[in-house]
């Protein structure tokens, strides 16, 4: 076996594939003191964790083919990890893998004005190419609150959602061209971002979401949008889920402006306002039901659109409107601190599903009633992205009750039509029920993608695959 | 007649965008984008609180500044200001708080008052002393930096927190207050509030309107001149510790943070 375990239960990696690694990129970009390693070992939410024997940090996709070509010639597995906030367990060693991680991988290319396209290096953050693209009078369409240490790599291979798939689709509507490397080492560069190319199979798209099990992302090449200088943020305060829904309809048809549209409710609200000391928006002393945020974006006053599609709808409790930066910021932050909220308050447990919108409202009310059956001194915590039917749930001291009580919503999301994962990926948390909603078919076809790709299991094992496809 | 609420807002640049300065050393106005002093929206919030308490009330908001000022008019009418009041003159560019009070105090003597309403200071000037000139000016009481206030009787009262003690504090009407930002939640503006605003009437006002002698205000009006303005100097890069790869750099850094008292 190339990976041994020591008297204290901690993997080292061969003494060959440390000298080799270091030959790589430097001795100073490879990591084996546990001390150093630690940070790397754990996820973001605390509940996926394990020890790696070496972490390896290549500067560019030439380094990212020989650490993968070193690491197969010892039969060391490899995780991808980027800026490991990543929510189901998938960028974090399990087994005494190696860690290969991707945030020196951060060059950014100057904006390519005549196709309105940028390529960045795996390892950039969201926020850093969202200050590059923005110098040039651009933006990138996806957005979402992790922004400042999510790497487009990991988006990438996550197909991540956020908060404007509304108006933009996910980050798979955002991928023009990738450049990735394969366990055996080869690179696979389709960079070009070409607008139409039908020369056959689209291997840049199957590597969206494939989660870093097929290769390691080193480039990504984005299709971007205009940077619009105007925008307006709504809260409204509504009664119910089916409430939120009818208001979505309408202004969905009728607000070619509109970006977002994220629902909260009373429960999470308060936890926000106890947890980040913020007022209420509203001057009642007690949360409304439901809080649904909206916001438009335009060169130009996408306020009046807006007012005008609500302000004869009968189905308002209030409303708060923002157009300065302070002021929506301060209203955003109703809808964003709820993660930071949920984890101060206890670590949750966390699924992210989807439902078709006319299950929504139904689903609510079950995913409420299996929390309180299945672990009664549980506390529920709903919030997420309506458009999409996308609900975060958030389930803090469900104990040892939380197996059963994932497993209830889960097959509840099945029995909807939905998926048991709408943007966190699977990772290793959601393996074991992929079966609910993805057919035989479709999975015997994932299990020899996998082998094609990856014939010798190298890369990110045990993550989408409950068992090993070899 | 209805009691009579003047709040005092003011127009200014964002602050997070980059300011910059115009040759003759005025503020470039054009370059950013403004929005009504947060500061101010307390003042606006306590005025709309005093007027709902007290029933038959009307509040106004007055502003002196250019065109981009009306935002910031808006901003308060949408939150339930009745009616506003916008300042407006070539003349007024470069004026100083000298020229400003002026200014406010005839404008706020021609749209008339009985409790007039300010913020503790402008997020830009920051100077705080706008409430006092108005009062001096106008020959009514003063009282600022207010916590908590509230009307009855022909008389406001209001708390100020110090750092040695609270006072309680009251004045006859009419008057000026300043009220800071620990005086209580500035609300949102609604749908409702945002509709309503675009009905309710801005009145203009320019200095021949105030009976004001342009050249009493303005760059050449101004009692103070601004002699230079200088780009804040680039961040140095900090002092680097290189360890040595024995673990020398701990000691550094550790005599380091102990030399500058960080531990």
């Amino acid at each position: 076996m190339p990976v041994t375990a020591t008297l204290d239960a901690r993997p080292s990696a061969p003494k060959g594939l440390l000298a080799q690694l270091a030959s790589i990129v430097g001795g100073y970009h490879v990591l084996s003191d546990p001390d150093l390693t630690a940070g790397h070992e754990v996820d973001w939410t605390g509940r996926f964790t394990g020890p790696t024997p070496v972490v390896v940090r290549p500067r560019n996709p030439h380094e990212v083919a020989a650490v993968l070509r070193a690491c197969a010639q010892y039969r060391v597995p490899v995780i991808p990890q980027g800026g490991n906030t990543g929510l189901v367990g998938g960028g974090v060693p399990r087994q005494g893998e190696a860690v290969l991680s991707t945030t020196r991988l951060t060059d950014l290319e100057p904006v390519d004005r005549l196709s309105g396209q940028v390529t960045v290096g795996a390892g950039a953050t969201l926020a850093a190419v969202q200050r590059h693209v923005r110098e040039a009078g651009y933006d990138i369409a996806v957005d979402l609150a992790a922004r400042d240490s999510a790497t487009i790599g990991g988006m990438v291979a996550t197909n991540a959602g956020g908060l404007r798939v509304l108006r933009w689709g996910p980050m798979r509507s955002q991928v023009v061209g990738v450049e990735a490397v394969l366990a055996d080492g080869r690179v696979m560069n389709r960079l070009s971002g070409l607008p139409k190319d039908s020369s056959g199979y689209d291997l840049t798209q199957l590597l969206v979401g494939s989660e870093g099990t097929l290769a390691v992302i080193t480039r990504v090449r984005l299709r971007l949008i205009p940077l619009f200088t105007d925008r307006v943020t709504v809260l409204l305060a509504l009664q119910d889920t089916a409430t939120a829904l009818r208001v979505l309809a309408l202004v969905r048809g009728s607000v070619p402006s509109l970006d977002s549209a994220e629902i909260t409710y009373a429960d999470g609200v308060a936890l926000v306002h106890k947890h980040l000391r913020l007022p209420s928006p509203f001057r009642t002393p007690t949360p409304y039901p439901v809080h649904l945020l909206l916001e438009c974006a335009a060169q130009r006053d996408p306020a009046d659109d807006l007012i005008e599609a609500l302000e004869r709808s009968p189905d308002l409790l209030d409303s708060a409107i923002a157009t300065d930066e302070p002021s929506r910021r301060a209203l955003w932050a109703h809808r964003e601190g709820h993660t930071d909220a949920v984890n101060a308050a206890g670590v949750p447990l966390k699924l992210d599903v989807a439902v078709p919108l006319e299950e929504l409202a139904a689903f609510e009310q079950e995913v409420r009633g299996l929390t309180v059956r299945h672990a009664p001194g549980a506390r529920l915590v709903l919030f997420g992205h309506l458009a999409e039917g996308n609900y975060h749930v958030n389930i803090l001291d469900a104990g040892d009750r939380d197996e059963e009580l994932s497993e209830a919503v889960l097959r509840a999301v099945a029995r909807r039509g939905g998926t048991i994962s709408a943007e966190h990926g699977i990772g290793v948390a959601k393996a074991r029920w992929l079966s609910l909603t993805r057919a035989a078919v479709d999975l015997d076809l994932a299990a020899v993608t996998k082998r094609a790709w990856d014939p010798e299991a190298l890369l990110n094992p045990g993550v989408l695959f409950s068992a090993d496809p070899a | 007649m209805s009691f009579r609420l003047v709040v005092c807002v003011k127009y200014v640049p964002d602050a997070t965008a980059d300011r910059r300065f115009a040759q003759d050393t005025t503020t470039d106005r054009e370059s950013v984008d403004g929005l009504l002093s947060e500061l101010d929206e307390h003042a606006v919030e306590q005025a709309l609180r005093l007027a709902e308490a007290i029933g038959d009330a009307e509040v106004t908001a007055l502003t002196l500044g250019p065109d981009g000022a009306e935002t910031a008019l808006r901003k308060a009418l949408a939150m339930g200001v009745d009616k506003a009041v916008h300042v407006q003159d070539d003349a007024v560019h470069g004026t100083d708080v000298m020229g400003t009070s002026a200014i406010v105090a005839r404008a706020l003597e021609l749209t008339g008052y009985d409790l007039v309403v300010c913020g503790m200071a402008s997020t830009d000037g920051a100077m705080g002393v706008l409430p006092a000139l108005l009062a001096e000016r106008l020959g009514v009481p003063q009282l600022t930096l207010l916590s908590e206030v509230g009307v009855e009787d022909g008389v406001v009262r209001g708390r100020r927190d110090g750092d040695a003690a609270t006072e309680d504090l009251r004045a006859p009407l009419p008057a000026v207050v300043s009220v800071t930002d620990r005086s209580g939640e500035a609300r949102y503006p609604s749908f409702k509030g945002v509709v309503a605003a675009r009905k309710k009437p801005v009145r203009r006002l320019d200095l021949a309107d105030l009976g004001i002698e342009p050249g009493t205000v303005g760059l050449r009006g101004a009692w103070t001149v601004v002699d230079h303005i200088a780009a804040r100097p680039q961040r140095r890069a900090g002092a680097v510790v290189e360890d040595d790869g024995e673990g020398a750099g701990a000691g550094q850094l550790a005599a380091f943070l102990a030399a500058g008292a960080f531990i």
